[in-house]
């Protein structure tokens, strides 16, 4: 009854570890299943296989932790990654944005009643050329503006001028035409309202649009 | 109202001719020069208007507004000077005499009288201008109109007596044509001649500049950018449509009415090329009149066509030159100062009136067209967009020397400077359109 008893209880305990073998490893605990199942049950048998089983459940434990820490390290790694290439794209983002504002910013200014290029005006030119070679699908639209003093009349024709002499510049750089345009302002739009010579000299200025 | 204007004027045609002068047109001229609207310096008339008296005893309102009004169109001119007809220390007079030599105490040598008859809605208005002096009438005319467009007779009262002055009938009936900035964006405005009844013709919400009136009076031709790049429009005055005529790559400006109406020159620049086109009421281009690489840009017509005022900077800056249309030569005309644009040429053909620069400031300048002779018309303030009124007696133009841009007028002599708009906003490059032709 007692012998009956204590077989029933490790049929029972060994259906319950072989069952967690079977869910966390693969053939070897089926393995050792059938070895339980076929080796007679005796007092010392049972305390080795306890032991035993305390050392599978102890590699078990030591085996699930290592995979979870490098199952965390390859999760922390990816988001690292990922976070960088976050930064960089921002960076890059931030970057070509800054880029684009200084060529739509940084106008091209003329002397008064003038429309010859100068040598900055050039190297501003020069710049946009590099930009727009750097993003070929980019259009502009050159905007010529006028300060007040002139008729406005005038400074329609004026304005023209300086969106003309701008585009082709430009041009001549390899720009393709066709991805530029002018529109003149006169002294319809003009940047600083004051009438000083610093706003006259600002606004006297072709300025980008770009689309 | 058409009906009702033909009526004024057979009316007015019949019982003036019943009423004329008791010696011949000419014998009357000859004997006595009123103004010498040339000279420099002229003389003002002095002219004394009692407000007009009703026959029917009733409100007296209308005389007075009536008188009032007259006083003011022939202020306006700058050859009159009004008395105030409180001075006249005679009797009270009765119908149909008249006491010379109290009026001419007065001060007065021209006395206009006025009665007139409320008939239902209708008002009958008699007007008489006499010479103080010689004691005689030399215009009567009756006129018959709805009593609430009892602004028009006078007018042309006072064409009648500027016709008899100075030769020409003056511009009582004009409207004038300017940009005004009043609702925050560049509009194009009309207005009676005096700045009167203005209304805003546009509502574009844009850039409107340099509206120009056509010689027929039906069309206003203008810049706009509300399509985006400046083009020409024309703009039908009765109906406020406007239709795109000139949208050529780069600026589509100034335009310029060729005196019959059928035509306009503008000036186009694009791609480093500056041309002014003549085109026709389609925008079709009907002959290329200048080509430069530099600007060109305001034409104005001399009145036979034949010759062009325009701006060019061919020399440097811009100066005002003169094409000859079918030569094909151009000249240069001002040399003084290193800035003259706006050039328009007087409906006479003896005088070009422009804007230059002097001092960092505009001054309206006028100038025979054969050159020499600049006479600056003006002292303070920016000065600019000149235009002569249809009778070639008056400017038009815009100055700042009251702080914002307004529309002023004043002789072609420079005298009787006048601000005549007084709206919101600023208001400039004015137009003055013809004189409407009698049906």
């Amino acid at each position: 009854m007692k012998a009956k008893h204590t077989g029933f209880w490790a049929m029972v305990l060994l259906l319950i570890f072989s069952s967690l073998f079977l869910f966390s490893c693969g053939k070897k605990e089926i393995k050792s299943e059938e070895t339980a199942v076929q080796t007679p049950t005796t007092v010392d048998d049972e305390a080795e296989k306890a032991k035993e089983r305390a050392r599978i459940r102890e590699k078990e434990r030591a085996e699930r932790e290592m995979r979870e820490r490098a199952l965390k390290e390859q999760e922390a790694q990816r988001l690292k990654e990922e976070e960088a290439r976050k930064r960089e794209e921002e960076a890059r983002r931030v970057k070509e944005a800054a880029e684009k504002a200084r060529i739509e910013s940084e106008d091209i200014q003329f002397e008064y009643d003038q429309y010859i290029l100068s040598a900055e005006a050039k190297e501003k030119l020069d710049r946009k050329a590099q930009w727009l070679k750097a993003y070929p699908t980019a259009k502009g639209q050159i905007e010529g503006h006028c300060d007040e003093r002139g008729s406005a009349e005038y400074n329609l024709a004026l304005g023209q001028k300086r969106a003309d002499a701008v585009m082709q510049y430009l041009v001549s750089l390899g720009i393709e035409a066709n991805r530029l345009s002018t529109i003149s302002f006169g002294k319809e739009k003009p940047l600083d309202p004051s009438h000083t010579e610093v706003a006259w000299s600002k606004n006297r200025r072709a300025h980008f649009v770009l689309k | 109202m058409i009906i009702r204007f033909t009526r004024l004027l057979i009316l007015g045609a019949l019982l003036g001719m019943s009423t004329l002068l008791p010696l011949p047109f000419t014998s009357f001229l000859e004997a006595k020069v009123y103004l010498d609207i040339d000279s420099p310096t002229v003389k003002k008339i002095p002219i004394v208007i009692p407000d007009f008296k009703d026959n029917g005893a009733k409100d007296g309102s209308i005389g007075n507004e009536a008188a009032a009004l007259l006083m003011h169109d022939l202020d306006f001119t700058g050859y009159f000077k009004v008395i105030d007809p409180r001075g006249y220390l005679g009797r009270l007079e009765e119908s149909g005499k008249i006491d010379f030599s109290a009026w001419s105490l007065t001060g007065a040598e021209l006395l206009v009288k006025g009665s007139y008859q409320i008939e239902g809605t209708d008002l009958r208005l008699q007007l008489r201008l006499f010479d103080l002096p010689q004691g005689r009438q030399l215009i009567g005319k009756e006129y018959l109109v709805a009593a609430r467009e009892y602004k028009r007779p006078v007018h042309r009262f006072a064409e009648e007596i500027l016709l008899l002055l100075t030769g020409e009938p003056g511009f009582f009936q004009t409207k004038i044509t300017f940009v005004s900035t009043g609702t925050g964006k560049k509009e194009i405005y009309s207005a009676d001649f005096d700045g009167n009844n203005f209304q805003r013709l546009t509502q574009h919400n844009s850039i409107s500049l340099t509206p120009r009136w056509s010689p027929r009076g039906k069309e206003i031709a203008y810049t706009s950018y509300k399509d985006g790049a400046p083009s020409i429009y024309l703009l039908n005055t009765s109906g406020l449509q406007s239709t795109k005529i000139s949208s050529r790559p780069g600026v589509n400006i100034t335009p310029a009415w060729f005196p019959d109406g059928d035509s306009l020159a503008v000036a186009l620049n694009h791609q480093g090329t500056s041309e002014i086109l003549q085109i026709n009421r389609n925008g079709g281009v009907l002959r290329k009149l200048t080509q430069s690489w530099g600007i060109d840009v305001s034409p104005s017509w001399s009145p036979d066509g034949r010759q062009m005022a325009f701006v060019s900077n061919r020399s440097g800056n811009p100066q005002i030159y003169i094409l000859t249309v079918g030569s094909g030569e151009i000249r240069r005309l001002t040399f003084q100062g290193n800035y003259n644009v706006g050039p328009v040429w007087s409906p006479k053909g003896n005088l070009i009136a422009y804007a230059g620069r002097i001092d960092g400031q505009f001054h309206i300048f006028t100038i025979s067209p054969s050159g020499g002779d600049a006479q600056r018309l003006t002292t303070s303030g920016n000065n600019e967009s000149p235009d002569f009124s249809p009778d070639g007696r008056m400017i038009i133009f815009s100055s700042t020397r009251q702080g914002k841009s307004a529309i002023y007028t004043m002789n072609i002599n420079g005298a009787n400077q006048r601000r005549i708009t007084f709206l919101a906003g600023e208001q400039f490059s004015p137009s003055w359109g013809p004189n409407k032709k009698d049906p």
